[in-house]
């Protein structure tokens, strides 16, 4: 192309005329060649300590306050001063426009590779991924989560700070507990939600006198035992404490319906983490060649790409002490390339295992790829053994009985199939809260809560004892947790609620 | 469509977080400061500017998690070297040691897990904790310029000055500098000379021995050398020190308001002051030193012991002293107005004077401890009597409430047990209390 085009920079400082011209142009290479659909973009630059702010708030550009924000930010802001831990060069909002920060810190060659990286990668997989685009409103989280600060705000005047935060400390331990895993929830809005919290109060009121209307009263009938509520075990418990805990104030349920609602937002997050990371590498990484290609950015920039590039898809083995765990970053990318790579020369290995092994449209597949899976299916659709090979991977087996280790699998002809599909179980295990639901309410006695853990792992039984306590304040009765092996009670009245 | 937005001056939003993680943990830092003001004296306290650490474990946020530990468990892993299939790997025999197999699933979305991660608090930030809410009551109400005393400060260097003020360092850097400036060019020409009168000299040699005539090099090389000569001379002529040269040093007087403070300890260490009693005392003071410092920039303390007579001790003295004998309270009365003139003017120091005892003064003596503190009173701003004793309110105690109905700023207080203190020093602190005097 056009060797006379300008170096977008020369030196490495960054200024906001330097970033427009990046974006504009980054934003050209991204609809021309890689055809890439995004929400408006908001690019702010902030400072370290600002960073730190984001972090201690999982992202988001605004929260209530609460004292573990304050705890995480205690803790990055001590490892980050001894230097124990690197800040990310950005941070990226799931929102309309999307919002991405960028540090000061940043040289130009950075600054690049973020805006390339955020701004239009995860923007992208944001306005695109079927995953988000069903579970997350990018269109009303800004004034949600304003809503959620201020409304919190009122009730720490009315009820002080520390009634507020024991609420929110226990909706927190829910946090994971209560997300509709297998239904898509409504779209967020300010105004509606300020009019439907009025409308709820009264139904509330009305909803629990109905399930509750047998008790107090002294019919003894004991007709109805085989009424079972509720009907079908329910798996989001915030939201069933929410709207059947007998005497839970409305404002403590509105708390619930914000950490909630929050909750489900992030959600997806958690759910396509490889992917949405490594569909962000692979466009960096396509953006940064084409303006090097094209003569918009020099060797020596190209250079200090490749140092942070490595750097973030590095997967150290798993005997290094540097090893935790698989790198999102590093499966993801390897995926994306690999996709594109078995487009364009594809091996007879990979005829045989992808059906769409050497159609020159790589683009079309690696959208189909972004658009329609989720890390689990990811990997089970797309996990090739090229990349298992690349990545040297195995399988281990632990039988708590034995004395040693088993490997079930490694990366040769007989093991593939079988990783690829352990590391999706894996994958889908790892994001996933142990399975707890409420499978019954005990309305004619003493009004307990029966849950029941649904899934064969065994739970942390500390853990769990804590975790009840917290639902026992909410739920003001005797809370039962079936672990499998061991029933554990929490009795109401330990803790703040009479 | 993109917007970039400059967002680095809007400053950071953790205070909220801040705030509550503090009132969180407040219990846990009032512990600690306790525990620290057992263990210190006095001054430690806030030379310690070394944080308090609260165990993560007391901020611990549960929630349904997996224990991977002791169940069967498949995991897949990067990095395979020499493994095959069905190959069996010892278990490390230390259960613990998880982090290389199992661990890894069920601890990585939890990230810092249950370890004692420390969070850190500043030590003016559990200070503040401690003193949250406190101010100095009926503080005397003080005229601006009362507060401001002029006083000589640096303030730089200038070119002219006082030869008593001349500053000998800058002086010589200066001069330093002006001579390798002006002598540089003429040393490179000097190197340039030398260098061309040695080559004209070799070629002399050269034509000599070739016998050829050598009359103009010669006198080319005579006017070389008187060029050397010069430049020699011109070097040689560049001052050592130069009036130029010379710095001195600048004061100027400013305004400044009086951040001092000063605190005259006095404890009574007759016989009757048993090791609870001055416990008691010490807790007192050092709250009350801590509480003074949050106020000014820098804060003094006299310790001031007495039984039948009074003297200026150390800290240690102050806490470690049992004497004798009788009690009396004026001479210590009459000592620290005596350093007070010596070494702390009111004009241009904050003075408090906290004053402990058991309250058994000498009948007689009381008379002219009245004397005394009216005499004083008006050169403080605050003065606090602690009476520390097992019984009953004392003639002096009563003396002192009787005198805090005209001087707001003296405030009495009466403590039997350790505990006592702090919520005392809470009360006589709020501004409440403050409120019903004024």
């Amino acid at each position: 192309m056009a060797d006379s085009a300008p170096l977008l920079f020369t030196d490495n400082e960054w200024t906001f005329e330097r970033i427009a011209t990046a974006t504009e142009r980054i934003g050209e290479i991204a609809a021309r060649e890689l055809a890439l659909d995004t929400y408006p973009n908001q690019i702010e630059v902030i400072t370290a300590e600002q960073m730190l702010d984001a972090y201690a708030s999982t992202g988001l550009p605004m929260y209530y306050p609460h004292w573990s924000f304050g705890k995480q930010r205690a803790i990055e802001t001590g490892q980050y001063r001894r230097g124990e831990m690197g800040l990310a060069y950005e941070l990226v909002i799931n929102s309309n426009p999307c919002i991405s920060y960028l540090m000061e810190e940043n040289t130009m060659v950075m600054q690049t590779l973020v805006i390339a990286h955020a701004a239009f990668g995860h923007n992208a997989f944001f306005k695109n991924n079927m995953f988000f685009r069903q579970w997350t409103d990018a269109e009303g989280i800004l004034d949600y989560l304003e809503f959620a600060k201020t409304y919190i705000a009122h009730c720490e005047e009315l009820y002080g700070i520390d009634a507020v935060s024991g609420v929110i400390d226990a909706a927190h331990a829910l946090n994971r507990n209560g997300v509709d895993r297998a239904r898509r929830p409504q779209k967020l809005s300010t105004r509606d939600e300020q009019r439907r919290r009025r409308e709820r109060a009264a139904f509330i009121e009305q909803h629990l006198s109905e399930i509750w209307r047998t008790v107090p009263g002294g019919v003894e009938s004991v007709a109805a035992p085989e009424e079972r509520f509720p009907k079908d075990p329910q798996e989001n418990l915030i939201y069933f404490i929410e709207k059947n805990a007998p005497h839970l104030e409305t404002w403590k349920r509105e708390i619930l319906r914000i950490v909630r609602k929050i909750a489900q937002y992030l959600y997806p997050q958690g759910q396509t983490k490889i992917m949405n990371e490594g569909f962000a590498c692979f466009v960096h990484y396509h953006v940064m060649h084409s303006l090097h290609a094209m003569g918009l950015i020099g060797d020596g920039a190209l250079l200090e790409f490749y140092a942070s590039h490595t750097a973030v898809i590095f997967q150290p083995d798993y005997d290094s002490r540097r090893y935790a765990g698989i790198n999102p970053y590093a499966l993801g990318f390897a995926i994306f390339q690999d996709i594109k790579r078995v487009c364009l020369n594809p091996t007879d290995e990979d005829r045989q295992w992808f059906a769409f092994a050497g159609d020159p449209d790589w683009l079309k597949h690696i959208h189909f790829a972004m658009r329609e899976f989720r890390d689990e299916s990811f990997v089970l659709q797309y996990l090739s053994p090229k990349v298992m090979r690349d990545l040297h991977l195995f399988a281990l087996e632990n039988d708590p009985g034995a004395d040693a280790f088993r490997v079930t699998a490694v990366h040769d002809d007989q093991g593939y199939q079988y990783l690829r599909s352990a590391l999706a179980r894996q994958i889908a295990e790892s994001a996933r809260a142990p399975d707890i639901e409420v499978v019954a309410v005990n309305r004619w006695g003493d009004r307990h809560l029966h849950l029941q853990k649904m899934d064969a792992y065994p739970l942390d039984q500390g853990e769990a004892r804590k975790t009840l306590d917290h639902i026992a304040r909410l739920w003001g009765y005797d809370v039962h947790l079936d672990a499998g092996d061991v029933v554990m009670i929490a009795h109401a009245g330990k803790g703040s609620e009479p | 469509m993109s917007m970039i937005i400059d967002r680095r001056n809007l400053g950071t939003r953790s205070s909220a977080n801040q705030d509550r993680l503090q009132r969180r943990v407040r219990g846990r830092v009032k512990a600690a400061v306790e525990k620290l003001a057992r263990r210190r004296s006095l001054g430690d306290m806030l030379d310690a500017e070394q944080p308090i650490a609260i165990p993560t474990k007391d901020l611990h946020e549960p929630s349904f998690r997996r224990d991977m530990r002791d169940t069967a468990w498949e995991q897949v892993l990067p990095g395979n070297k020499q493994f095959r299939q069905g190959d069996l790997i010892p278990k490390p025999l230390d259960g613990d040691d998880g982090d290389g197999g199992g661990e890894g699933t069920a601890g990585a979305s939890g990230g810092l897990g249950d370890d004692e991660i420390a969070i850190v608090l500043s030590a003016d930030e559990f200070l503040a904790v401690l003193f949250d809410g406190l101010e100095l009551p009926n503080l005397r109400q003080t005229r601006t310029e009362d507060i401001q005393i002029e006083q000589w400060r640096r303030a730089g260097f200038v070119k002219e000055g006082s030869p008593s003020r001349m500053h000998i360092g800058r002086t010589m850097r200066t001069a330093r500098a002006r001579r390798m400036a002006l002598r540089a060019r003429k040393k490179h020409e000097h190197e340039e000379l030398t260098r061309r009168a040695e080559t004209l000299e070799e070629e002399i040699r050269v034509r000599q021995d070739h016998g050829e005539d050598t009359s103009i090099e010669r006198f080319r090389l005579a006017e070389i050398r008187d060029e050397i000569k010069a430049l020699e001379r011109k070097i040689k002529a560049i001052p050592f020190i130069d009036e130029s040269d010379l710095r001195f040093a600048h004061i100027d007087q400013m305004p400044r308001p009086v951040t001092s403070a000063v605190i005259f300890c006095v404890m009574d260490v007759s016989g009757s002051m048993g090791d609870i009693e001055k416990d008691l005392a010490k807790r007192f003071f050092l709250l009350l030193y801590l509480f003074i410092h949050r106020q000014y920039r820098a804060v003094e303390i006299v310790f001031i012991k007495h039984h039948g007579e009074a003297s200026e001790c150390t800290e240690q003295e102050f806490f470690g002293a049992k004497e004798g004998g009788g009690t009396l309270v004026s001479p210590a009365l009459a000592l620290v107005e005596e350093i007070m003139a010596q070494r702390f003017p009111p004009e241009h120091w904050n003075i408090y004077v906290a004053q402990a005892s058991d309250g058994d003064n000498a009948q007689d003596d009381n008379r002219l401890v009245q004397e005394r503190a009216l005499s004083l009173l008006p050169q403080l701003r605050n003065m606090f009597y602690l009476e520390v004793n097992q019984d009953q309110e004392t003639a002096l105690f009563r003396l002192y409430r009787q005198m805090s109905e005209d001087f707001p700023e003296l405030l009495t207080a009466r403590a039997r047990h350790t505990e006592d203190i702090y919520p005392l020093f809470r009360s006589l602190f709020s501004p409440r209390q403050g409120a019903v005097h004024g």
